[in-house]
């Protein structure tokens, strides 16, 4: 049995480690967001982010999503300006491979965890019988003896 | 598990149920950060594995020291002697749960070192910061390792039991300063939940939070219960290969006073 539990927690730790190999395609390699300060600051001096109320994003129409990110060939003085509809489709094709890998980071913990409660009650079958045919072969010998 | 059978699946199914609800609540109901983005949505599973992680080590340590205080039988009527002995009597069990407290606990603490990261680098830039909370949350991770190492490979006996009680104690000492790192001293880590921070103020999102979190309490009692139930019955298992053994060799069954199987 405990070859088995260490076997599937070796297997739990590839899963998280995979989890983490993954997601960096996508949102996690992108740029940093701007959270307050941006990084090259934050790293100079020690402070607490505080985020002081987790607000909803105001859904404005009009108006696309502004990405801090560093200036692209696309972007740079002197190239000709995308327009604001170019942006808004590159934000939201961002959004949805960003949320795709998102959901799969979570099932994938999920389904860790679930593997992990199947393994449980594998084991404790396998226990449940084993103690089932030791006792009908102590109860054998015992009725040998007397 | 086979005395609450009925319970134990009606909480599976209602767990599985709740894992679609607060998947749906997630990810297509409730409205993205407007700081963070989609990232933020990590939070939903960060934090509750977080408390979870912090439930299972609280399980190992409290079931450690009842371990190390309650080791011998105590005469008298009094009420002392009566907590004392109906733990002597059970120290098993006792130890069964703590050692099942702390493998959920690494297990929670997993997630947490995977999903943390993972928002630290969007929100932050950086996977890993050698910030207070981050660092002792990693430390406590090590010490629950090193638990379980030496719980699976020293040899089996009351000494091994007792060393690892008092690791399992001595390491949640760490837990505390977890909680309190960041009021303490600072750090990257954000505050949202506890004091100082201001907490979720769109329903949506409250209700998102507060429906992942009954998911992963609910998964955390059902991994504890299986687990704990598996740990007993090997004892029972074990006990029984001794009589077994000893009715083969054709010696009397050697049966001490806690081997009745304990319910």
């Amino acid at each position: 049995m405990r070859e088995m539990m260490m076997r599937h927690f070796t297997l739990l730790t590839v899963a998280l480690v995979l989890t983490v190999l993954l997601s960096p395609t996508s949102f996690a390699e992108s740029p940093p967001m701007k959270l307050g300060v941006p990084k090259i600051e934050r790293q100079k001096e020690r402070f607490v982010i505080t985020i002081p109320v987790l607000t909803p994003e105001k859904s404005d129409p009009g108006k696309p999503r502004v990405v801090d990110r560093e200036p692209t060939s696309e972007t740079k003085p002197g190239t000709k300006k995308p327009s604001s509809g170019s942006l808004t489709m590159q934000a939201s094709r961002e959004k949805v491979s960003g949320m795709t890998m998102l959901v799969l980071a979570y099932l994938f913990i999920w389904a860790a965890v679930f593997g992990y409660m199947l393994f449980l009650r594998r084991v404790f079958r396998r226990q449940e019988r084993d103690l089932a045919e030791l006792n009908a072969r102590l109860r054998a010998l015992k009725a040998e003896k007397s | 598990m086979k005395r609450f059978r009925y319970a134990y699946e009606f909480f599976v199914v209602l767990m599985l149920l709740l894992f679609a609800h607060a998947f749906y609540w997630i990810f297509l109901h409730s409205p993205m950060e407007a700081q963070m983005g989609i990232v933020q949505k990590i939070f939903y599973f960060h934090v509750p594995s977080a408390i979870s992680m912090f439930l299972g080590l609280s399980v190992c340590a409290g079931s450690s020291v009842i371990y190390l205080v309650f080791s011998r039988r105590k005469k008298g009527r009094g009420l002392w002697a009566g907590i004392n002995n109906f733990f002597v009597e059970r120290r098993d069990n006792v130890d069964a749960l703590a050692r099942s407290g702390a493998e959920l606990g690494l297990i929670y603490a997993s997630i947490v070192l995977v999903t943390g990261p993972l928002w630290g680098r969007k929100a932050w830039g950086t996977y890993w910061e050698w910030d207070p909370r981050l660092t002792l949350t990693l430390l406590v991770f090590l010490i629950y390792v090193a638990y379980l190492f030496l719980r699976a490979f020293a040899a089996e006996s009351e000494s091994r039991k007792r060393i690892a009680a008092g690791l399992g104690a001595l390491g949640f000492a760490d837990v505390p300063l977890i909680h309190y790192a960041v009021q303490m001293w600072g750090g990257t880590h954000p505050n949202v939940m506890g004091k100082g921070g201001g907490g979720i103020k769109d329903p949506t999102m409250q209700a998102a939070f507060m429906i992942s979190m009954a998911t992963m309490y609910i998964m955390f009692g059902l991994l504890l219960y299986t687990r704990y139930s598996i740990e007993r019955q090997q004892v029972e298992l074990d006990r029984a290969y001794a009589r077994l053994i000893d009715y083969e060799l054709g010696e009397p069954p050697v049966v001490a006073a806690s081997a009745k199987p304990s319910q």
